[in-house]
């Protein structure tokens, strides 16, 4: 047996006769990538995230609550796309996961006595991911054997049971709900921004919103993980042709459950991290069974399977408003209208309709598809002017391995 | 289905043929746990296990294709290929969380070792490719090196030669071949041109009951056997 070469990583790894000093850098990135993936995603994401509080200095203080938000259905995005995406299980029912973990963080916030703490607001965290995860598992015992429509009944159930069920609760406040506390910033943070030069005075509403894309960043980090590793793979396996999979080892139930499991671990996070920005949550208010289809819209939007589409999805959902107010004032509705007051709805119905006309594979596949669309123009023309009466053996370049995956 | 007894040897190739209908694949389901029998066992006697269910079989050093090609639509051949090491021990999940080292050390063992088999089978230049860009022999092949990666001491072939060509079919007929050292295979066919220069035994299934069981020159001088595929009576 010969002494087999490196295995490719995709099907675009072609040797070129002349390389430039960009082409060269890239393709020496793409050897970094490929050495220490790991440590690629955490540097890209953590930057990105910085990036990301960066922007929080620069927009106003009005905007700053809506970015968080923003930040936080990003993160029940993600879960969603976990299940969906790549495990191949409707869910039409993931806002009963926010519910849930929105809940629970606002209760231990409200009963514990160091409430105003930061550290109240952590735990509040891990304990909503944590009943979210036991949340998933009840809800996904059952679903191991449901498919489809059926199941996205069971998760339309679910998702229309749980207020009520958390209405009869007195200890949740019933149906007044509850209030939290607002997160406000530390001295320190305070201190450093508004002591400088330049004179910054730091907002109170910018620092949830900070700390809110912080854990939605290392929420990006974990599925990023989750995506490339085994586990991720097995997903994607009962996904395309859950027999194979079954021949290939995995345990179809248990896989599914899990699916589930991790995806309301992240619907409940983005719930609890929702309400430290909306510091407000009633068994109607925000998430009600039709916030469940807005997060099915903006993971389509986004693009489903793909970090990008959840933290597209979540700029989306971040700038709604004054996309809406700018629709209401060109066509003349006003917002206190019930017309006006449906406007979300309408907006969110209208870009699912068409995403799905012009780019059924979301925001993040249409510019794959214009990014892959450049690069065979480009190709063509490259080849075209290298092509000369000189040389008209130098195209022989297109064998089956530099093919890329339709 | 009822009376039916047969084993595979470690070495040797064993063909389960039948007319349509006459329970192969049913055996073949029964004998991966998708179908549980009403009495009987299936076991596996190498590893002492018995019964098993289909995502178990990797215990016994059990693989198996399926008809078509039973591939992964979205993960490139490469991927399919990992895919058959599924069962073996990665990384836990709290290190898949936190993206540990070890996970991408178990990652580039498994692709590397994925790529030896489609070098050996001489279709590594497919691997960046999806499994819709790659002609149906080259899916198949994809399909069996899937099946190696669970280092098989059984290999079950469910229709390997539907929808080859003639040359396709010489190419996996020499493949099955090369791997009859370290593994039994037993495959169900229809393609008696294919099955009968390939197998060391035959098994004959009818009506859900076995008929017949004997080397290729036995079985084509049976007469049940050519009752059974030609309707041909006794006398």
């Amino acid at each position: 047996m010969s002494t087999p070469t490196s295995p490719p990583h995709d099907a675009t790894h072609v040797e070129q006769p002349k390389v430039s000093s960009l082409k060269k850098f890239a393709a020496g990135s793409r050897g970094v990538i490929r050495a220490y993936p790991s440590a690629t995603r955490i540097v890209s994401i953590t930057l990105l995230t910085f990036l990301a509080i960066l922007a929080t200095f620069y927009i106003s203080d009005t905007q700053n609550p809506a970015i968080g938000e923003g930040a936080a259905v990003a993160v029940a995005v993600l879960g969603l796309t976990w299940l969906t995406g790549w495990s191949g299980q409707v869910s039409l029912g993931n806002s009963g996961f926010m519910m849930v973990g929105a809940y629970t963080a606002s209760l231990w916030i409200n009963h514990h006595p160091s409430a105003t703490q930061p550290s109240s607001y952590g735990i509040g965290l891990v304990l909503a991911v944590a009943v979210g995860a036991v949340t998933g598992l009840i809800l996904g015992l059952p679903a191991t054997r449901l498919r489809g429509p059926y199941l996205a009944g069971m998760t339309i159930a679910f998702a229309v049971v749980i207020p009520s069920f958390i209405q009869t609760l007195s200890f949740a406040g019933g149906s007044g709900g509850l209030q939290v506390f607002a997160l406000t910033p530390p001295q320190w943070f305070v201190n450093f921004f508004n002591d400088q030069e330049y004179g910054y005075q730091i907002a109170n509403a910018q620092w949830p919103t900070d700390i809110v894309i912080a854990i939605a960043g290392f929420s990006f980090l974990i599925m990023a993980n989750l995506f490339h590793s085994k586990l991720g793979r097995s997903m994607r396996m009962v996904r395309d042709n859950d027999v194979a999979a079954e021949l290939a080892g995995i345990n179809l139930p248990r896989m599914r459950a899990l699916a589930f499991v991790i995806s309301a671990s992240f619907g409940a996070l983005g719930g609890a991290l929702f309400i430290y920005i909306a510091n407000t949550i009633t068994p109607e208010e925000p998430f009600q069974f039709t916030f469940g289809i807005t997060l099915l819209t903006l993971m389509v939007v986004g693009g489903i399977g793909t970090l990008w589409g959840a933290a597209i999805a979540g700029v989306v959902f971040a700038y709604q408003g004054p996309w809406i107010a700018w629709l209401s004032s060109h066509v003349g509705i006003s917002s206190t209208t019930n017309l006006g007051q449906q406007m979300p709805n309408i907006l969110f119905s209208g870009i699912l309709i068409l995403t799905m006309l012009l780019a059924p594979r979301g925001i993040v596949g249409g510019i794959q598809d214009l990014v892959r669309i450049v690069k065979k123009l480009l190709a063509s023309s490259a080849s075209r002017s290298e092509t000369s009466p000189e040389s008209p053996s130098d195209n022989a370049s297109g064998d089956a391995a530099t093919h890329s995956p339709s | 289905m009822g009376n039916v007894s047969f084993h595979v040897n470690t070495g040797e190739i064993v063909g389960l043929i039948g007319p349509n209908g006459a329970g192969k694949t049913t055996a073949f389901n029964v004998a991966c746990g998708f179908v549980k029998p009403t009495s009987g066992t299936v076991e596996f006697p190498a590893a002492g296990l018995r019964s098993l269910r289909p995502h178990q079989l990797h215990k016994a050093g059990v693989a198996r294709t399926l008809q078509g090609v039973g591939l992964f639509d979205h993960m490139s051949v490469l991927e399919n290929v990992m895919a058959g090491a599924q069962s073996r021990r990665g990384a836990g999940i709290l290190a898949s969380l936190t993206g540990m080292p070890s996970v991408s050390r178990f990652d580039r063992r498994v692709r590397t070792e994925a790529f030896e088999i489609l070098e050996r089978l001489g279709i590594a230049q497919f691997a960046g490719q999806v499994p819709s860009a790659i002609p149906y022999g080259i899916a198949k092949k994809v399909s069996v090196a899937r099946a190696l990666m669970a280092s098989p001491r059984l290999l079950l072939l469910d229709e390997p030669a539907s929808g080859l060509d003639e040359n396709e079919l010489e190419e996996f007929s020499n493949l099955i071949v090369s791997l009859k050292s370290t593994m039994g295979v037993l495959l169900v066919e229809h393609n008696m041109e294919f099955v009968m220069p390939l197998v060391d035994r035959l098994v004959v299934l009818n009506f859900g009951e076995v008929i017949a069981t004997g080397t290729p020159k036995d079985i084509s001088q049976n007469a049940d056997v050519l009752a059974a595929y030609l309707g041909v009576d006794d006398d």
